[in-house]
């Protein structure tokens, strides 16, 4: 094993970009010098320069306008995926705006799938909303809600563009989703959620599907939400030994 | 898993029978390692297009669910390995907890200095020297991430000497005394370069779950860096949230 470290040359191309950003301390939508700037100044030739240029790119801190070079990429949303902040708040705090669209919001038939996360029978009515949400003006997530509307009788009359879910559970039925468990993966847009996101097909977005539940784990509403890769990314912090479902 | 509520009749016929052979992979009528029916089969029994048909597969085999084998014929994944996102615990102890082989295949151990990058991580001066870890980790055989770790050399300075195909790096953690506490951990979507992608198994189109995560023991101290890159077809991450 060799003592000294021989760096892989788009590594270190990579490193000097990101450690030129934060020690300019340049903010999003700056832009960086000039390929050819760039390799004089770290000794670096073209390919591996934007090799490094691409990596950074993939992972969302850079982007490039045609003609015009290469930009600081604004940060990402992060969601901490442990805490229940709602969705409204983490933009706030990022200074930004939030918008909802209501796709569509129907009273349903229990099907199977929602039948068994929300433990109700086949056939009770369930409200279905789905929801487009854009921040500054930009769709970043669709997210779908299943809700036992017997329980929230006239729950499908609430105007969700302008009302937290979450919210009106509380205020309006006495609901109070406290805790629950999702799931995180990866899945490809199909044509109408590249259309709805602004996003090629076969982009890949998260997914997240879980239920959410009251204090004595009666789930309350099952939801599952496509979001775009590049515009959030997840947060959380682990501890050790700490077991699942730990009373907060 | 399931946008399969929101599929319906009305819905295109590709995403119905995507649905149908999903749910019979989740009820087992389709099990892991056999194959499906063929795609002359589907479409007669369906009584839909060829077609439509292999766009269904598509996505499956998209999402790492079914498996074509060239000249065989498609086969139904394990299931996905299903990671827990909050306790701290090195790759060989999540694995073990889930029941899958772990092992992993060292690609580089060295030692570096910090750079302007590292260096304010460990609040160290630019010249002091990390290791540098690079590893494939697998489960039961198959490559799940593609890790890099960085570490302050003085923390564990005899490193070199010590094999990481037989200690985890928690045990060698455990030599000196440090007890890791918590971390900090975010998560992205990225491509990998050709050759990395080629040592995950996986195409350089394809996309993969980035990990950057900083570990701290009870004193605070930053111990480590790890960036991880694992596959999003072979994993799914499970995780708690409370008020």
């Amino acid at each position: 094993m060799p003592r000294t470290f021989q760096f892989r040359p788009r590594v270190e191309a990579a490193e000097r970009i990101e450690s030129f950003i934060s020690v300019n301390k340049l903010p999003p939508h700056a832009k960086l010098p000039s390929e050819r700037d760039m390799c004089e100044m770290w000794e670096l030739n073209r390919t591996t320069l934007r090799s490094a240029i691409r990596s950074l790119m993939e992972e969302g801190k850079l982007y490039n306008k045609v003609g015009s070079g290469t930009f600081v990429a604004e940060a990402k949303l992060t969601r901490n995926l442990q805490d229940m902040l709602p969705f409204s708040r983490l933009v706030a705090s990022a200074g930004k705006k939030l918008r909802s669209e209501v796709l569509s919001s129907r009273v349903m038939e229990c099907n199977k799938q929602v039948s068994q996360r929300l433990r109700l029978p086949l056939g009770h009515g369930i409200f279905e909303l789905i929801r487009l949400r854009l921040v500054d003006d930009e769709p970043v997530l669709i997210e779908t809600a299943y809700l036992d509307c017997v329980r929230h009788a006239g729950i499908e009359l609430l105007d969700f563009a302008k009302e937290s879910v979450y919210h009106s559970l509380e205020k309006r039925y006495g609901t109070v989703v406290r805790k629950g468990q999702e799931q995180l993966g990866i899945t490809y847009a199909t044509e109408e959620e590249s259309r709805l996101l602004g996003i090629e097909r076969e982009s890949p977005l998260f997914h997240l599907v879980g239920v959410a539940s009251e204090e004595d784990g009666t789930p309350v509403e099952y939801f599952e939400s496509v979001l775009r890769t590049d515009k959030i990314r997840f947060a959380s912090v682990l501890t050790r030994g700490v077991k699942k479902g730990k009373k907060p | 898993m399931d946008r399969a509520a929101k599929i319906d009749s009305r819905s295109p016929i590709y995403l119905q029978l995507r649905e149908v052979i999903r749910n019979k992979i989740e009820e087992g009528e389709y099990s892991p390692g056999l194959a499906i029916p063929s795609e002359n089969e589907l479409a007669e029994t369906y009584g839909i297009n060829r077609l439509t048909v292999r766009s269904a597969i598509d996505a499956l085999v998209h999402e790492g669910l079914l498996k074509r084998v060239q000249g065989k014929g498609v086969y139904v994944m394990g299931r996905k390995m299903e990671r827990d996102l909050e306790t701290l615990g090195g790759f060989t102890q999540t694995m073990i907890e889930k029941n899958a082989r772990p092992s992993t295949k060292l690609l580089a151990k060295a030692r570096r200095p910090a750079g302007d990058k590292y260096a304010p991580i460990f609040k160290l001066g630019v010249e002091e020297e990390l290791y540098y870890v690079r590893r494939v980790c697998f489960a039961d055989e198959s490559p799940v991430s593609l890790e890099e770790i960085y570490i302050p050399a003085a923390l564990v300075p005899k490193l070199e000497g010590i094999d990481l195909g037989v200690f985890s790096l928690y045990e060698v953690y455990g030599f000196y005394g440090i007890k890791l506490k918590r971390a900090t951990q975010t998560l992205d979507v990225t491509r990998l370069g050709q050759n990395d992608a080629r040592m995950l198994g996986v195409d350089a189109s394809q996309v993969v779950f980035l990990f950057e995560c900083t570990s701290y023991d009870e004193k605070g101290r930053a111990i480590e860096f790890a960036r991880t890159y694992t596959r999003g077809d072979k994993c799914n991450f499970n995780v708690c949230f409370h008020k």
